[in-house]
């Protein structure tokens, strides 16, 4: 996932207590990975280089928003116990999802994410596919 | 929404009514001058207040504070109660931190008595209270204490050491929510909690030196126990990533398992109160919450003790009482008047205070005259006030209040504008205030200019009648998570 098509990006907006992007993907894989690319650009974290370990994530949901919520927090539970998944390939068929990614070890954390929040969360698909993402902070 | 659509009651009230939109079940009640008034409508916080008012259930009027902001799902600064029986409960509008919450403790110490000793004894306590990101507890905890944490919240951090029997009088609820049953927590949750108990956490989160820098109500200071020119300690803490899973874990089970048609906003998922997920979710949010009153706890006894290493001397009374300790994100099952008639309801307060009156039988007895403690901290370097609730509270905002300043800018906006390293430099220099922080850019977003004048929130509460002037603190040294 480390190269992306210039369809693909987030920008922070204005949030008055809380954090928000807008995000886009050429994509669904894409617009997942632009999501996981802005929460980890705002925790702003140092890592080890080298993994210590590969690892696979799979998320059954109800719909894409709510697939979109739980991949995003199984990162945050890895953040919050010191090891940060760098995404490798991210598969979604419906509403399911498998994510490989190796694991490296946090050296310095700036910033926590507590939550993942449904807030504005809509995934539309008009020219590729694009949310607002609100953090709780 | 424009100024237009409100209408004004009076200089602190103004009225969203029914008619504004179709569908809403009551209007909504702001308490703000024209200013904050102003300010609201530059964000969403009032969209998110009207969007509260879908809520099945929703009684009377959905209340918004004056130092109200943008948050997700509901608004920072609101509060709506709904029907126990026919209502729902929305883990949405409580938020993700439950029970985050503040406590005040006082002491007989002048501040003259110490001012030579401030840094040193903030750099303890800083050593004592784990804070920051990925700062874990020095508590160790058992899956097993954990339950007895979850089920008995404060008291079950004093029988294991950490604090007076003296201080559960002094906290709402006594420190201990009855309907807690950590069976309703997940395995993530419990897995959060077991590492961070006693730890500050980061973001907002604070303890902060103080002294009682005016008293405007003498006779009610003095049962207060707060004394002109002493020290007092506020400590500014939730319930961790507990409590984050809890309202994560719901608000996905709610919107799979019983999904609520025609809600402007999926943050707002809710259940009926009375339904089998409803009442294990309350039971949920009540264990998260007693973790967070545990938290307070045991962060007071480290505070605590912190005082004791640095400054024993046999001439100093380093006596550190609890004033009280109060939660404002949380749903409480309260009795009100609606309509006239007395009902039990449930009102969900996010960053919100609870503000009984005198004579409120849940109060202790030594604040039955006077009505509870409310605290409004105010932003990192700027005053923070203690009030103390009324009676008019009961019928306007459901004995409700404001819970500090409230934000004005967002975290990025306050970033470009402050350097955390100069904030720290400007308060010691000009203020005298000592600040210990592991992030400097979370310290920038924690701006005293981030945030609205505290002095106009208080303005605003006691014109609108919400609560009434106590004391002023001032801040000498803050701990910012």
């Amino acid at each position: 996932m480390k190269d992306f098509s210039p369809g693909d990006g987030y920008k922070e907006v204005q949030h008055t207590a809380d954090v928000a992007f807008d995000v886009f993907g050429q994509s669904l894989e894409a617009l997942f990975f632009q999501a996981y690319r802005a929460m980890l650009a705002y925790v702003d974290i140092e890592i080890q280089s080298g993994s210590i370990k590969r690892g696979q994530m799979r998320i059954n949901e109800i719909d894409h928003e709510s697939l979109l919520v739980s991949f995003l927090e199984e990162i945050l539970l890895k953040i919050e116990i010191g090891l940060c998944p760098e995404i490798e390939d991210i598969k979604i068929i419906q509403t399911d999802l498998k994510a490989n990614y190796d694991i490296h070890k946090i050296l310095s954390i700036q910033h926590e994410v507590k939550a993942v929040t449904f807030h504005q969360l809509s995934i539309a698909h008009v020219n590729g596919f694009r949310t607002r993402l609100v953090l709780d902070v | 929404m424009k100024k237009n659509d409100l209408e004004k009651i009076n200089s602190f009230e103004w009225l969203i009514p029914k008619t504004f939109s179709k569908g809403l079940h009551v209007p909504v009640l702001i308490f703000a001058d024209e200013e904050i008034i102003e300010r609201c409508l530059d964000d969403k916080s009032l969209h998110q207040a009207v969007n509260a008012t879908y809520l099945p259930g929703v009684l009377e009027k959905v209340c918004v504070m004056p130092d109200v902001h943008q948050g997700y799902g509901f608004p920072i600064g609101g509060v709506a109660a709904t029907d126990v029986e026919h209502g729902v409960i929305s883990p949405g509008a409580i938020g993700y931190d439950i029970n985050c919450g503040v406590r005040l403790l006082s002491s007989n110490l002048l501040l003259s008595d110490v001012a030579g000793e401030i840094e040193t004894l903030i750099g303890e306590i800083y050593s004592n209270c784990p804070s920051g990101v990925g700062v874990g507890s020095k508590v160790a905890l058992s899956k097993k204490d954990l339950m007895g944490v979850c089920s008995s919240g404060a008291n079950w951090a004093v029988r294991n050491g950490y604090g007076y029997f003296d201080d559960l009088d002094f906290i709402e609820d006594s420190g201990s929510l009855v309907h807690a049953d950590p069976s309703a927590l997940s395995e993530k949750a419990v897995q959060r909690g077991l590492p961070q108990l006693g730890s500050l956490g980061s973001g907002n989160h604070f303890i902060e030196i103080n002294y009682v820098a005016e008293i405007f109500d003498e006779g009610t200071a003095d049962v207060f126990g707060l004394k002109k020119d002493c020290l007092a300690v506020q400590i500014h803490s939730g319930s961790r990533g507990l409590g984050h899973q809890v309202c994560s874990d719901y608000v996905r089970r709610f919107q799979r398992e019983a999904p609520v048609k025609n809600m402007p906003d999926r943050e707002l998922a809710s259940v009926m109160i009375e339904s089998s997920l409803g009442k294990e979710y309350f039971a949920a949010m009540c264990s998260a919450a007693n973790y967070a009153f545990a938290n307070r706890q045991i962060l007071t006894h480290f505070v605590r003790k912190s005082f004791k290493n640095l400054l024993f001397k046999e001439d100093l009374d380093l006596t550190l009482r609890t004033v009280y300790d109060l939660a404002h994100n949380i749903a409480k099952i309260e009795e009100h008047d609606i309509a006239g008639e007395k009902k039990e309801v449930c009102v969900h307060r996010k960053g919100a205070t609870r503000a009984f009156g005198p004579g409120h039988r849940d109060l202790p007895d030594q604040y039955q005259p006077s009505g509870q403690p409310v605290l409004l901290p105010g932003s990192m370097g700027t005053s923070s006030w203690v009030m103390a609730g009324t009676e008019e509270a009961s019928e306007k905002s459901f004995s409700s209040c404001s819970h500090g300043a409230g934000r004005v800018l967002s975290r990025s906006k306050a970033k470009k504008m402050f350097r955390g390293e100069s904030i720290k430099r400007d308060l010691k220099n000009q203020k005298s205030i000592e600040i210990k922080s592991r992030s400097m850019s979370g310290l920038a977003e924690e701006a005293p200019g981030a945030y609205k004048d505290i002095n106009q929130v208080v303005n605003c509460v006691e014109q609108a009648g919400l609560a009434r002037r106590v004391a002023k603190l001032k801040p000498v040294a803050v701990i910012k998570g």
